[in-house]
């Protein structure tokens, strides 16, 4: 094997390591906001659009192996009203800030596992399409959108 | 700390300029550690939750029996086992959170105290759990909704990380078996059967390389990697552009973790093995 030689005990056997605390941060940084939505008119937010898609940013540990759900409602609803809400196999996007691994395009109803790069830092943006009645009452239609991360390497 | 989440979390003059040239912290939650280790010798310890963002939080800490597993895609992902019985070794019973729910103002911290109160027979060995820290906090940003429909979305969100309690004498190991690989596209697939060895989990790193036909590596990955139970584990890293011939992955599988404390990773062999793969 072309790896370089390693202690089995090179964990315990050398001077105790000092190890930074690095905490398990998740930011929520931007809402998914549809804005003003047309009765009868799918409205669509990208994954492009810096506005209005939602954005998370996770920090950790660098190299920590991370696992990421989504819990994703099916409707919106604003009082006795609902306005469903789909999200779409492209409707997920990892992108890694240091630059160097290319952005990873994922579906958010399925879990994104990924390592944290060398600075520790993630970011996951999601959009969505809502699809109004023509009928559908006006109002401020919400849900709630819930993001989990796992620690996965301990 | 990472930079971007000190100034939210410690500089009010650094927030005024975050105001200006970044989006506002809608929602932010951390915990400090992410992986927690107790023994019989310290029956309590700390971690520290907190809120990096602009508006409280209602945070709660759960504490439920869970392992990394992977499932029969060979995903990685936390096995939660709402009724783990004797069959495995869990410590969500007797370790306690206090307090189990906070508010947090606005990039504020709280210390929460881990308590274990183990059986008195308890054999030595190593015990689990997991820790799930919820922030609920964020409200909805939709206004201004009289006669048109507007719509947004809320985000809430978990963290969840691990607790380990070890009694009197512990080892680990691992055994990898059946390793293949397969390349598709621009990216390689790597499967792997690992079984733990001794009676606690394995802590490490998985180092991966893509050697050439002449031998020269022409890809390196590594991850960190744990194994509680025995699992068919697939790991699939991203290739880009590769000549098309033959190659070898070379895997190898160090008790080294340069996140945790090294008093805590447990010593163990290292482990290496190969097999070749096929590009284009």
């Amino acid at each position: 094997m072309a790896f370089g030689p390693v202690s089995p005990l090179r964990a315990q056997a050398g001077p105790k390591r000092v190890v930074p605390v690095v905490p398990l941060v998740a930011l929520a940084i931007n809402d998914l906001s549809f804005g003003t939505v047309l009765p009868g008119i799918p409205s669509s937010v990208s994954v492009g659009d810096a506005h209005r898609a939602g954005r998370f940013e996770i920090d950790g540990p660098a190299g920590a192996s991370i696992r990421v759900e989504f819990i994703l409602p099916a409707a919106l609803v604003a009082g006795g009203a609902v306005l469903p809400v789909s999200f779409g196999a492209g409707d997920g996007r990892a992108v890694f800030s240091s630059g160097s691994t290319p952005a990873i395009p994922f579906d958010p109803h399925s879990p994104l596992i990924v390592a944290l790069g060398s600075d520790g830092r993630l970011f996951v943006v999601l959009g969505g399409t809502v699809i109004p009645a023509r009928t559908e009452a006006g109002g401020a239609y919400s849900a709630t959108i819930t993001m989990t991360v796992f620690n996965l390497g301990s | 700390m990472r930079r971007r989440v000190a100034r939210v979390l410690h500089s009010a003059t650094f927030a005024v300029a975050t105001a200006i040239l970044l989006p506002a912290v809608i929602e932010a939650v951390y915990v400090s550690p992410t992986a927690v280790f107790m023994d019989e010798r310290s029956g309590s310890t700390q971690i520290t939750i907190g809120n990096g963002g602009d508006s409280p939080e209602e945070a709660t800490v759960e504490l439920k029996f869970g392992f990394p597993d992977a499932d029969s895609a060979g995903t990685p992902y936390i096995r939660f086992v709402d009724d783990p019985g004797s069959a495995f070794p869990s410590a969500a019973d007797w370790i306690r959170a206090f307090p189990q729910r906070v508010r947090l103002e606005p990039k504020s911290q709280q210390v929460v105290r881990l308590l274990a109160r183990p059986p008195e027979n308890l054999p030595a060995g190593e015990y689990w759990t997991r820790m799930i820290i919820t922030g609920r906090g964020a409200t909805l940003h939709v206004t201004g909704a009289d006669s048109g429909v507007r719509a947004g979305v809320n985000l809430e969100i978990r963290l969840v990380t691990s607790v380990t309690y070890r009694k009197g004498k512990v080892s680990t190991g691992v055994l990898v078996r059946d390793l293949t690989a397969e390349a598709e596209g621009d990216s390689i697939t790597v499967w792997a059967h690992l079984d733990r060895q001794g009676n606690a989990a394995y802590l490490g790193t998985a180092d991966f390389e893509l050697a050439s036909a002449r031998g020269a590596v022409v890809r390196r990955w590594s991850t960190a990697l744990s194994v509680y139970t025995p699992m068919r584990r697939r790991f699939s890293f991203k290739t880009d552009s590769l000549e098309a011939g033959d190659y070898k992955v070379r895997m190898r599988i160090r008790a080294d973790r340069p996140d945790l404390p090294t008093n805590r990773v447990l010593p163990a062999p290292t482990v290496t093995d190969s097999v070749a793969v096929r590009v284009g």
